[in-house]
Parts: structure tokens; C-alpha cells; sequence
């Protein structure tokens, strides 16, 4: 069997995938340059490499790749979200897919209190007044740099996976209500004060004063945070979010933000932009609406499941065991349901 | 009695001061229009009636107001901190003194975790990155990119008091492990792992990813975060203040930052120059050294303890208590050992 990762492992971390799949698995590491990141690579870094590949395990597929490895039977996706996917191509090919969920749960999580702490004590307003010195009166506070407490208010997470209930246990020690969305409310949930499911989204909003989004994107859930869903929540509450930023309709967010309806918005995922004109050719931005710039908005670029110590690490750590498993025929852990899309 | 405040309360304040008083007390409140702020006041406004004022409370007193108040017995101080009282004129005089410490210690423990999350995530400078379109590739390993996850992290809290304690229980919840340090060790901490005495302080200092200030600015705290300690500080770790700026010798602290001898600093106090050239007319500003410009500092000005709903009410209540029971010839709730300083 032949394995290609698809990023630049240093020797160290090739080390340490070899150790743990079967000695005679024939293992590509690219060794060319890479370009901006080690974590991704082009068509010439793995290409020739490609064609024989029964697995391939990493952050990034070049563009072509999927044509190239024919022989392809699974892919290790190092992301906890696989919404980049083409799943019909996956299923119709047979293709066994794996992501690392789980892995960088905790630093999301811990990302998601920053983000809401930051947003509540208008953390990045004040600092920017303290680095040009400028001083409020205390009673006269702008509503920007007024913060607002945690203790006693209600935090609802919409998804309640490993990082919606890792926020959960955190929030709990601010001595908030905590309520949980999920797709599976029958399951329950740890650290929670009550769990709904779906269906009652509009009502769990009307109630929160934060609200945390930790679900997948799936067809379901692509732009659910709609105009709806927006004028349900109280003017005084903030919305979180660090899954996807396609899960909110951006439009109906910033006119929200921009009137004042929403009190802030904290976010570490932006949003995608596909179907937009001109099709091509145009350069990446977080926001088309520039909300971004609106001072109660704070944000930080997707860098709570990557740019943390050791996450690195651990997330191909996790890929590696289902690499392994793949190779010797056992079934993958952390496998995607294709239909589902997580 | 008379009571008299120092600042422009409103009707309903001064209505409420009256109703917590026993029966036959004055409550006196300057009536005209404040200058910046109303919890601030001018010596004009207060001079007529300081003369016979038995006790006085408020937010500040004008400079020679203490000289008039020949009859003051007792003073409400409606901060949590004492040390910009002069503790030996109270105690020459025999003026008894309370704050009213435990208003804000919940706001205060929420906004450390703020803090301490903005600078272990870097949120500051990656919403500045953001602002500028600036994505640092994964894997470029620029320290000021990196965020650093609390769980498996040894906290040390400096301080363990009602904030302290707090600021402990949180931490736990992100599986951190707690050292508190205080004056007293042999009352223990809740929430902690170790509590150790002041002597114990330089250890705790070495072994912890973070250092938290909590504590008050009294003779023995001023200054007492100096080059000794920060050298005891590992190169990893962050240090955030909450306590009052001037327990930090801002040279060494500069010099550490600057040189990366420690990971970064956040803060919502600044220092307090006195004893400094010019000794008058000097530019009020956070830092002399231009600390809060550094990219690994992040720094609010005095927001913890204003995020509280109705802050100021409960300020004044807890003040009132303290003034009913010293006029009732009660021990006063909340006194300031002069001694100590706090």
C-alpha cells in the first residue's frame, strides 16, 4: 500500500507516522520548497506521486489531485470540518473519508471564551483607547466600551459536539444558563441546563444573551443564521461564532450590527465566498460587508484550531491512527458520513 | 448626623443614601452640574458643607476638603482598593474608614479571564491583522501569531482574595492547575491546588505559565513585581494585572517584554507617577515607557469593576451600610485596617 501526505512533514513528524503504519507501507513525504505554509502544497510538490496513492492523508488537496490519484480507496482529512469536500465525487468513487474531530476541540473551545470575554469587555475598543491614551468619563461610556457580565446571563450553544460542550463546562464556572441546540436533543448533554433540538432554534435565541455557533455547514445549516433567525435574538445580546462563517447570512448581520440590534458579534471563521461575481480573479477578503470594521466586532482569522501549541501535533497524531487503521484493513475512527456531510 | 456626599448624585441616590440611614441623619449632595464626570467633584461644591460633615462618602475628595472637615468621624471610601487614602492622617485623626470591596470582585475575575485570553490567543493582534487583510501562513511559528492553550497550565494567582478566588474557580473549569499565593496561607484558598505565603511567591512565580495580580497596593505590594520576580517569570509565560499598576516596576517589566524574557503582558491598571519630573503639569498617559504600544501587550483602562449592571447602586449601598452601622455606633461593615492599608 502506498500512503502521500499532502504537506511538508518535518522529518520528526514522518517519524512518527511511520512508527505507527505497517512497515512495509510505502510512505511519499514532499520534500520540495514549499510556498507560503508547510501545511499545504502544490501539484508539482505530490503529483507524480499521486497516481499510486491508496491513502492520502493532509490539510490540502491540490487542485486536480482527486483526477490524479485513480487508485484513491482513502483520504485523511486533517480538519474537523469537511465542507471543502465534494462528497458526491467521494461516494461515487468509493472513497473512504476520515477527519481528526475532537482533536483541537479544546483550543476552539478556549478560543470561543476568548472571543466572547473580548466581545463582552469590548476588549479590542478599550485597548485601542489605551494605546492613543484616550479616556472616557466613567459615567459617560460609549456603548462600545461598555462591557457587560457573564454570571447570570444565558449562553446558548448551537451544536453541542466536543466543542459546544467543552464551552459548556467553561461557561458553567461563569455561572451562566447554559442551553444546548442540537440535532439530537434525546441525547442530552453534559454541563447543560436544557437541550432542544432543531426545531426549536427561533424560541432557544429569543431567550440568549450569547450565542455560540459549534456546528457543522451542511446543506442544512448553510446560512441558517438568517434575517429570522437575527431579529430573534435581543438587541443586547452577542453572537459567537467559530465554525463556519457560511452559517450566517452576512447581510442580515451587519444591517443588525449596524443598527444596533445585536449587540456584538465575535467570530474566528469567515465567510466563503462561491456563486459571486466576477467568478474568479477576485482577492480574498473576511467580509464583503466590511463588518470587520464595526467596533463591535472583534475577530480573529480561523486561528483556533491550527495556530495553537501542539495542535500540529495532535491532529496528525489522531489522522495517523486512521491512516493506520485504513492500512491494515480495520475500520477508520473519526469516518465521515458522506450523506451527512460530518 | 450629617452624611456628605462627594459627588453629583441624582435625586434617587441621595434618596437611597437617606432610606439606609437611621432616622435624624442630614445626607448632603452638591447640586450643580459636574465638570467631566458626575462621580467626580470640585472643591468649590463641597467646601460650605464639609465643616460639620461627620461622615463622608464617595469616589474622591478635592484636595484640601479633609484640612475643613474638622468633624469627620468616618469615611466611606466607594472603591475596592484604599491605597490612594492617606492611611496616617486617618489614624492620627481617629477617622474610621470602609470601602466597599466585593461589589465588582465577580466583574473583576470575568474581566481578567478576558484578559488573559486576549493575550494567550493573541486576539488583539490577529484582529489588527485582520483589519489589514494580513493572514500569517499556518506553520510560520512567529510567536505573536501563536496562541497557547490554558488547559494543562499552571496559573499563579497573586492575591487570593474575592477576585482571586474568583479569578481561581474559572481556571479550574479550563483545567488549569491553581496556585494562589496570599498574606495569610493558613486560610487556604477555594478552588486552589497549593496556596502558599508571601515567601512562597518567587516559587510560585517559576512554575507558572500565568501570573495574575490581584492583590492590594499597600507598602509592601508597591513595586514588589521587579526585576527579581520577572527573572523568576518562564520565558512562556504571560502576566496580567488587575490589581493596580504601580505593583510592577515598569522598567523591568519593559525590558522583559522587549528582550522576550517573557511571553507578554495584560492589564487594566497603569502606573500612578508620583514622585516624578516634572512633579506637576506631567502628560497623563498609561505608561512612561510606552509599554501598552508593545505587539505582546494588551490593555484595557479600569473596566473591570464598571461591567457590573448598576454598579454605581450597588456602590452606593454597600457605602451606605457601612455609613448606617458606623452611625448607629455598630462595628462598620467592610473596614480599612489602616495598618495594613486595605
Amino acid at each position: 500500500m502506498k500512503a502521500v501526505l499532502t504537506f511538508f512533514a518535518t522529518d520528526e513528524e514522518a517519524a512518527r507516522v511511520r512508527a505507527k503504519i505497517p512497515k512495509d507501507t510505502e510512505l511519499f513525504v514532499p520534500k520540495s520548497r514549499p510556498n507560503l505554509s508547510r501545511l499545504e502544497c502544490a501539484m508539482k510538490d505530490v503529483g507524480d506521486q499521486l497516481a499510486g496513492a491508496d491513502a492520502v492523508m493532509g490539510w490540502v488537496m491540490p487542485p486536480g489531485g482527486f483526477d490524479r490519484a485513480k487508485k484513491l480507496k482513502a483520504l485523511v482529512w486533517l480538519h474537523a470540518g469537511c465542507d471543502e469536500l465534494d462528497y458526491r465525487m467521494l461516494k461515487e468513487r468509493g472513497i473512504k473519508v476520515a477527519n481528526i474531530r475532537g482533536a483541537n476541540a479544546i483550543s476552539v473551545a478556549e478560543q470561543a471564551m476568548a472571543l466572547m470575554l473580548a466581545v463582552a469587555k469590548r476588549i479590542v475598543v478599550n485597548h485601542q483607547s489605551v494605546q492613543i491614551a484616550h479616556w472616557e468619563p466613567q459615567d459617560r461610556l460609549r456603548p462600545e466600551h461598555k462591557g457587560m457580565m457573564l454570571e447570570g446571563k444565558t449562553l446558548a450553544i448551537i451544536g453541542l459536539g466536543s466543542i459546544g460542550a467543552a464551552v459548556a463546562k467553561r461557561a458553567r464556572a461563569f455561572d451562566m444558563r447554559v442551553i444546548g441546540v442540537r440535532r439530537h436533543p434525546e441525547k442530552g448533554g453534559e454541563h447543560v441546563d436544557a437541550v432542544h433540538g432543531f426545531a426549536d432554534l427561533l424560541k432557544v435565541l429569543r431567550q440568549a444573551d450569547f450565542v455560540l455557533l459549534a456546528t457543522p455547514i451542511t446543506e442544512e445549516t448553510f446560512g441558517f443564521i438568517d434575517e429570522d433567525a437575527i431579529r430573534a435574538m435581543k438587541p443586547t445580546a452577542v453572537l459567537i461564532n467559530v465554525a463556519r462563517g457560511n452559517l450566517i447570512q452576512e447581510m442580515p448581520l451587519y444591517e443588525a450590527l449596524k443598527e444596533n440590534r445585536l449587540a456584538g458579534f465575535g467570530t474566528d471563521v469567515w465567510w466563503n465566498y462561491t456563486n459571486s461575481l466576477p467568478p474568479t480573479y477576485h482577492y480574498p477578503i473576511p467580509s464583503r460587508t466590511g463588518i470587520q470594521r464595526l467596533p463591535t466586532v472583534v475577530g480573529a482569522g480561523n486561528r483556533a484550531g491550527v495556530a495553537a501549541e501542539g495542535t500540529i501535533g495532535r491532529v496528525i497524531d489522531l489522522g495517523t491512527e486512521s491512516l493506520a487503521a485504513f492500512l491494515r484493513g480495520q475500520p477508520m475512527p473519526r469516518m465521515i458520513d458522506l450523506d451527512l456531510g460530518y | 448626623m450629617k452624611v456628605l456626599l462627594t459627588w453629583y448624585a441624582t435625586d434617587a441616590e441621595v434618596a437611597r443614601v437617606r432610606n439606609a440611614m437611621p432616622p435624624g441623619t442630614t445626607v448632603f449632595a452638591p447640586a450643580t452640574r459636574p465638570n467631566l464626570c458626575r462621580l467626580e467633584i470640585e472643591y468649590d461644591d463641597v467646601a460650605k458643607e464639609a465643616p460639620d460633615a461627620d461622615v463622608m462618602m464617595g469616589w474622591m475628595v478635592p484636595d484640601g476638603i479633609y484640612e475643613l472637615a474638622k468633624n469627620l468621624k468616618c469615611f466611606v471610601w466607594l472603591h475596592g482598593g484604599a491605597d490612594d487614602l492617606d492611611k496616617e492622617m486617618f489614624k492620627r485623626r481617629g477617622i474610621k474608614v470602609a470601602n466597599i470591596r466585593g461589589a465588582n470582585s465577580v466583574s473583576t475575575a470575568e474581566h481578567t479571564f478576558a484578559l488573559l485570553l486576549g493575550i494567550a490567543k493573541r486576539l488583539v493582534i490577529k484582529h489588527k491583522a485582520l483589519l489589514e487583510s494580513h493572514w500569517e501562513p499556518y506553520g510560520s511559528n512567529r510567536p505573536e501569531y501563536e496562541a497557547v492553550i490554558l488547559e494543562g497550565k499552571t496559573i499563579g494567582i497573586v492575591g487570593y482574595g474575592m477576585v482571586g478566588s474568583a479569578v481561581g474557580k474559572r481556571a479550574k473549569a479550563f483545567d488549569m492547575r491553581v496556585a494562589g499565593v496570599r498574606k495569610h496561607p493558613e486560610r487556604g484558598g477555594v478552588a486552589a491546588d497549593s496556596i502558599s505565603g508571601p515567601a512562597g511567591m518567587l516559587d510560585v512565580l517559576a512554575e507558572s505559565d500565568f501570573v495574575v495580580l490581584s492583590v492590594p497596593l499597600t507598602k509592601e505590594t508597591f513595586g514588589f513585581i521587579g526585576e527579581a520576580a520577572i527573572k523568576r517569570m518562564k520565558k512562556t509565560a504571560f502576566l496580567v494585572n488587575v490589581g493596580r499598576g504601580n505593583l510592577v516596576q515598569e522598567r523591568h517589566l519593559h525590558a522583559a517584554l522587549t528582550e522576550n524574557r517573557i511571553a507578554g503582558y495584560a492589564s487594566d491598571v497603569w502606573w500612578h507617577y508620583v514622585h516624578s519630573f516634572p512633579p506637576t503639569y506631567g502628560l497623563l498617559q498609561p505608561s512612561r515607557t510606552g509599554l501598552q504600544k508593545l505587539p505582546n501587550v494588551i490593555g484595557t483602562m479600569g473596566q473591570a469593576g464598571v461591567a457590573v449592571p448598576g454598579i454605581i447602586s450597588k456602590s452606593i449601598d454597600f457605602g451606605s451600610e457601612s455609613a448606617a452601622a458606623f452611625i448607629r455606633g455598630e462595628p462598620m461593615p467592610r473596614t480599612v485596617d489602616l495598618d495594613l492599608g486595605y
